[in-house]
C-alpha cells in the first residue's frame, strides 16, 4: 500500500464569482428595502438592530446585512466585526452555492436538499428568504428569476421595471 | 400495530446522498470534530483513478488529509497494522474508506485499533467497546453488504459491534461507475438482507421501514439500471447503492437470515457470486416460507410498508411482496447470467453445509432452518 498527504485545493474562480454574487446580493437588499414597500414591511417587522449573513462553508465568503438603530437596512460588507448576527445562513460548501448562484437551484430545491443550514429564528429567516427572493426577481430577468425562486410573484410591470431601475441604481452607486 | 411487544432498533449513520455528495465530506467531518482523516482506497478504486473525484470534491475544504491506497481484496491484519501505523505517526483522526469489501472491513479494523490500543483487535465484541473515531464510507458500485453494518471480517477473523457502523456514508453519483454486474451483485445481496430482516421481525416498525424502503428502491431502480444507459443508468445506481445501504442498517438490526449466510457458504463453495446464490435461494424458497409461515408476511402490506403500492399489478397483500421479491431475485439471476441448477457442482453433505452457515451467523442461525431451505431448493436432493 502507498501512503501520501495532501490538502484540499482551491477553487480561485468559482470562490471569486461567489463573492461577487453574495456583495452585489447584499448591497441589493439594501437597496430593494429602500425601494419596495413589502421589503421594507418585511424589514419593518423585524426587531432594531437585527443583522443576518449569508454565506459559504467553511471559509466564506459571507454577507452582512443589518438593520439600523433608525429603521434603514444596510449592507455591512463580509465580516460582521464587532455586531452580533442573529441569523446565520449558511451553504454547506463552494458546489453548492455554485448551483445556487448559477440557478440550476432554487433557494426552496438547495433547502430542501440540505444544502442550506439555518442557525437563528426560523420567523426570521422565512423572511429573509422572502427578502432574498423578491431582490432575485428585482435581479434577474424573468426566465432566469423563475428558475431561482420558488413561485415567480405576479407584480404588475410597473412594479418590476421602476422597482429593478432603483434596485439596480442604488445597488452599484450605493445610494 | 401492537407496541407493546419489546423492539430494538440502532442506527448511528448519517447517509448523504446525491448530486455532489462528496463536497460535504469536509463540513461533515468538521462537524464530527475531525480535521485530518487518512483516506483508505481499494486497488480497484485507485486504478479507476476514483480519488482524483475525491480529491476535486475536497478542494475549498480547508483540509489536510493522507490517502493510503492500493488495499487489496484479499487484505489481512498486515495491511491494518500498516493502515493504523500511517494513522497515528500523520496525527489522523478519522477514516473515510473509498470502495467497498475488503477496504470497508480493513477501516473498521483500524478503527479499533487507532481508538484504543492495537491488542482490542484481539478481543472487541459486542460489549465493552469504547467510542471508536469516525469512519466515513464512500460507496463505488459493489460490495460485499456488510460495509455499513455491525461486522468486519478479515482474513477469516471477524469483529462485531455496534461501534464499528460507519457514522457516515457518502454516496455520488460519480463514483459509481465501473462493472455494472457488480452492483446487480450488491443488489442481490442487499434483496436478500431486507427480505429476511422484513420476515424475521414485522411487529419492529423501525426495521420495516428500512427494510421495506430498501425494496421499494430496487424495485423502481433494479430493472431500470440494468437496462439503462449513460447518466440515467449512473442515478439508478445511485438507487441500488442507497437500497444497499437501509438493507444493511436492516440487516444489521435483524437475525442472521438462513437465505444470507447459506448463500455466502454456497457462493464460496460453488465459486460464485454471492447475490446471485443469494437471489437464487430467496426467489426458490420465498414462497414456500410464505406457506410455511404466513404470519410473518400478513403483517407486511405494500400499505403497512409505506410505499403504496408494489410493481405488481392486481396482487395484494403478501402476495405482492412474494410476486416483488421474486421479479426481483428474477432480475438479479438474469442480468448476472444464472444458468440454472445444472451449472452447480453437486454435493452430498447437507449437514456439513448447514453447519457452515450456522458459523457463518456465528451461532445465531438453526442447522435445522437450513435443511429445510436446501430441501425447498433442491427437493431432488441432487443439485
Amino acid at each position: 500500500m502507498e501512503y501520501r498527504e495532501g490538502h484540499s485545493g482551491e477553487k480561485p474562480f468559482k470562490r471569486a464569482y461567489v463573492a461577487l454574487t453574495l456583495w452585489f446580493v447584499g448591497r441589493a437588499v439594501a437597496a430593494a428595502a429602500a425601494v419596495d414597500e413589502e421589503i421594507a414591511a418585511e424589514f419593518a417587522a423585524l426587531p432594531e438592530g437585527f443583522t443576518f449573513s449569508l454565506g459559504v462553508l467553511p471559509k466564506g465568503p459571507h454577507l452582512v446585512v443589518g438593520k439600523e438603530r433608525n429603521g434603514r437596512v444596510r449592507y455591512i460588507g463580509g465580516d460582521p466585526g464587532s455586531r452580533r448576527v442573529h441569523l446565520k445562513m449558511s451553504i454547506r460548501n463552494l458546489e453548492a452555492a455554485m448551483l445556487m448562484f448559477t440557478f440550476q437551484e432554487s433557494t426552496a430545491t438547495a433547502t430542501a436538499r440540505n444544502r442550506l443550514i439555518v442557525d437563528g429564528e426560523v420567523a426570521a429567516a422565512c423572511a429573509v428568504v422572502r427578502v432574498l427572493d423578491a431582490v432575485e426577481v428585482y435581479l434577474l430577468p424573468k426566465f432566469v428569476a423563475s428558475l431561482a425562486v420558488k413561485r415567480y410573484p405576479d407584480w404588475p410591470w410597473e412594479r418590476v421595471v421602476l422597482g429593478r431601475a432603483g434596485v439596480y441604481l442604488r445597488a452599484l452607486f450605493g445610494m | 400495530m401492537n407496541l407493546s411487544s419489546p423492539i430494538g432498533f440502532l442506527c448511528p449513520t448519517k447517509i448523504v446522498s446525491g448530486d455532489r455528495a462528496l463536497e460535504n465530506i469536509p463540513n461533515e467531518l468538521a462537524g464530527l470534530d475531525a480535521r485530518k482523516p487518512l483516506f483508505l482506497l481499494s486497488g480497484e478504486a485507485a486504478a479507476q483513478g476514483l480519488f482524483r473525484v475525491v480529491e476535486k470534491a475536497l478542494a475549498d475544504g480547508e483540509m489536510r488529509y493522507g490517502v493510503l491506497s492500493g488495499v487489496p481484496e484479499e487484505a489481512d491484519l498486515t495491511h491494518v497494522r500498516e493502515a493504523a501505523l500511517a494513522y497515528r505517526d500523520h496525527g489522523h483522526d478519522a477514516l473515510v474508506a473509498v470502495g467497498g469489501g475488503a477496504v470497508a472491513d480493513v477501516a473498521k479494523t483500524v478503527n479499533i485499533a487507532v481508538s484504543g490500543r492495537p491488542e482490542d483487535l484481539g478481543r472487541f465484541h459486542e460489549t465493552g467497546a469504547g467510542p471508536l473515531k469516525p469512519l466515513v464510507i464512500v460507496p463505488t458500485l459493489g460490495g460485499s453488504g456488510y460495509e455499513t453494518t455491525r461486522w468486519a471480517r478479515l482474513g477469516g477473523r471477524r469483529w462485531r459491534s455496534w461501534g464499528l457502523m460507519p457514522k457516515m456514508v457518502v454516496v455520488d453519483p460519480r463514483m459509481l461507475a465501473g462493472d455494472d454486474k457488480r452492483g446487480i451483485s450488491a443488489a442481490g445481496i442487499a434483496l436478500a438482507q431486507a427480505a429476511e430482516a422484513l420476515l424475521s421481525a414485522p411487529a419492529n416498525p423501525f426495521l420495516r421501514a428500512y427494510a421495506g424502503a430498501a425494496l421499494a428502491i430496487l424495485s423502481r431502480h433494479l430493472g431500470a439500471f440494468v437496462r439503462g444507459e449513460g447518466r440515467a443508468k449512473r442515478l439508478h445506481a445511485l438507487g441500488l447503492v442507497n437500497a444497499s445501504q437501509a438493507a444493511s442498517i436492516a440487516f444489521a438490526n435483524a437475525p442472521p437470515g438462513v437465505v444470507h449466510c447459506l448463500g455466502r457458504v454456497l457462493a464460496r463453495r460453488w465459486k460464485q457470486d454471492p447475490g446471485m446464490v443469494m437471489a437464487f435461494l430467496l426467489g426458490a424458497s420465498i414462497e414456500e416460507k410464505a406457506r410455511r409461515e404466513p404470519e410473518a408476511f400478513t403483517a407486511v402490506t405494500p400499505l403497512s410498508l409505506g410505499f403504496g403500492t408494489l410493481p405488481t399489478p392486481g396482487a395484494e397483500g403478501f402476495g405482492a411482496l412474494v410476486g416483488t421479491v421474486k421479479a426481483l431475485a428474477g432480475e438479479v439471476l438474469s442480468s448476472l447470467g444464472w444458468k440454472g441448477q445444472g451449472i452447480v457442482p453437486s454435493f452430498d453433505d447437507r449437514r456439513d453445509l448447514a453447519r457452515e452457515a450456522r458459523e457463518e451467523a456465528e451461532g445465531g442461525l438453526d442447522e435445522e432452518e437450513c435443511l429445510k431451505l436446501l430441501d425447498v431448493v433442491f427437493p431432488a436432493g441432487e443439485v
